[in-house]
C-alpha cells in the first residue's frame, strides 16, 4: 500500500488528522533527513535530535505546504535550516558553514580516480568518511545533489542560494571531495 | 587543446548548454585521456550515488510519532477524553473501593468508641467477616479486578502514546 501512495495523498490524509498518515511519511523520509542532519552537524546524537525536530516542524506547518515544490524539497529545506539554527545555538561563535577560505588543493598532475579504484565497500566507507571532513555546507550540496538526486534548482530552494552560487558551491565541494579522497586515501590504496 | 576537468564535470552533471555539451561531445571523440577522464567523473558520481545512507536509532519513527502526538495533545489538536465505557468501569471500580476502604478505615480508627456527630456505624467484625468464603472470594476478585483495571489503564496510555500512529482517526484520542 505505501508504495503506491503518493506524498502528496498522504499529505491530504494528515491534514485531515490519520495519524497513520504521518507515520509513513516520517517512515519514508527518516533516513533521508537523518543523514541529511548527520552530514551537517556531524554527530549522530545530535543529528536525531535535529531530524526529530525537524519533522515536527514540518508536520506543523503542514497546513502552510502548499505543494509548489515536492514534499521532500520541502522537509530537507526544514531539515537544512532546523541544522543551521542548531549549530548557531550551539556555536554561537561560528562565522561560517561553508569553506569558502579553504582553497580546493588538488594534485598537479591527473590522477585515477581514488572511487573508481576502491572497491565497493572500501569505496562506500571512504566516500562516508571524506564526505564527514566536508565544512557542513560542503557535505549538504554533495548529499542533496549525487546522493538525492536533487536538481540546482530544488538545491537553490532548500539551501536559500542563487543558480550561480549553487553551481559554485557545488563545483567546490566536489572539488574539495575529490582533494580529500586524494590526499587521504589513494597513498593507502597505490601502497 | 585539453579539456578542463570541471567542464567534463559540469558535461556529466547536465549543466552545460546545448553547443556546450555538443563542442565537449566532438572533443571526446578524438581526445583517449578525456574519455577516461569522463568515465571516472561517471564511476565517482556514481559511487556518491550509492553511498549507503546513515542509519538512525531503531524505533527513530515511532520516537518521532510519539512526540508528535505529545505536541498535539499539548497544543489542545487531538482531545485526550475517556470514553462512555471508561466511566462506567472507572464509577464499578470507586464502588468497590468504597466498599473496602470504608470497613478499613472504620477498623483503624475504631469509630464505634468515636462518634462525634452521633451517628451510629454499624461496627465491623472482620473475624466474622472473613469467615464467610463467599465474602472473602468477593474481596480477592475486587482486588483482582482493580490490579486488571490498573494495568490496563496504563496499558491503553502507553499504547495510545506509542501507538497512535497507525491508529485510522486519532481525533477520537481515546484509550480504547
Amino acid at each position: 500500500m505505501s508504495a503506491t501512495i503518493s506524498d502528496s495523498q498522504l499529505i491530504e490524509q494528515a491534514l485531515t488528522g490519520r495519524q497513520s498518515a504521518y507515520a509513513m511519511l516520517v517512515r519514508r523520509y527518516e533516513h533521508y533527513a537523518f543523514t541529511l542532519a548527520f552530514r551537517f552537524v556531524k554527530n549522530r546524537e545530535d543529528a536525531h535530535e535535529v531530524a526529530q525536530d525537524a519533522f515536527l516542524r514540518a508536520f506543523r506547518y503542514l497546513p502552510d505546504f502548499r505543494g509548489e515544490a515536492k514534499f521532500s524539497t520541502w522537509l530537507y529545506k526544514i531539515v537544512y535550516s532546523t541544522s543551521l539554527n542548531f549549530l548557531r545555538k550551539k556555536h554561537p561563535d561560528i562565522q561560517s558553514l561553508d569553506d569558502a577560505d579553504r582553497p580546493v588543493q588538488l594534485r598537479d598532475a591527473w590522477v585515477p580516480d581514488a572511487a573508481a579504484i576502491m572497491d565497493i565497500k572500501d569505496r562506500n566507507i571512504g566516500i562516508q568518511q571524506a564526505i564527514a571532513l566536508l565544512s557542513p555546507d560542503d557535505a549538504t550540496v554533495i548529499t542533496l545533489f549525487y546522493m538525492y538526486e536533487n536538481s540546482l534548482d530544488e538545491i537553490c530552494t532548500i539551501m536559500d542560494l542563487t543558480m550561480t552560487n549553487a553551481k559554485t558551491k557545488l563545483c567546490r565541494a566536489r572539488q574539495r571531495l575529490k582533494g580529500i579522497m586524494e590526499n587521504k586515501f589513494l597513498d593507502q590504496i597505490l601502497d | 587543446m585539453k579539456i578542463e576537468l570541471d567542464k567534463l564535470w559540469d558535461y556529466a552533471d547536465g549543466f552545460l548548454s546545448e553547443p556546450e555539451r555538443q563542442s565537449v561531445e566532438a572533443h571526446l571523440q578524438q581526445d583517449v585521456q578525456a574519455r577516461q577522464m569522463l568515465e571516472d567523473i561517471m564511476a565517482e558520481k556514481q559511487a556518491l550515488n550509492q553511498t549507503p545512507m546513515e542509519k538512525p536509532k531503531p524505533m527513530f519513527a515511532d520516537k518521532i510519532m510519539a512526540a508528535w502526538v505529545s505536541d498535539q495533545v499539548a497544543r489542545g489538536s487531538i482531545t485526550y477524553s475517556v470514553p462512555p465505557r471508561d466511566w462506567v468501569l472507572t464509577i464499578i471500580s470507586l464502588v468497590l473501593v468504597l466498599f473496602l476502604v470504608v470497613p478499613l478505615v472504620a477498623l483503624i480508627i475504631n469509630v464505634g468508641s468515636f462518634d462525634p456527630v452521633g451517628v451510629e456505624i454499624p461496627q465491623i467484625d472482620w473475624a466474622t467477616m472473613l469467615s464467610n468464603a463467599l465474602l472473602k472470594y468477593a474481596l480477592l476478585l475486587t482486588f483482582a479486578f482493580m490490579t486488571f483495571r490498573l494495568v490496563d489503564r496504563y496499558w491503553q496510555y502507553r499504547k495510545f502514546m506509542i501507538a497512535s500512529p497507525y491508529l485510522s482517526k486519532p481525533s477520537a484520542g481515546h484509550f480504547s
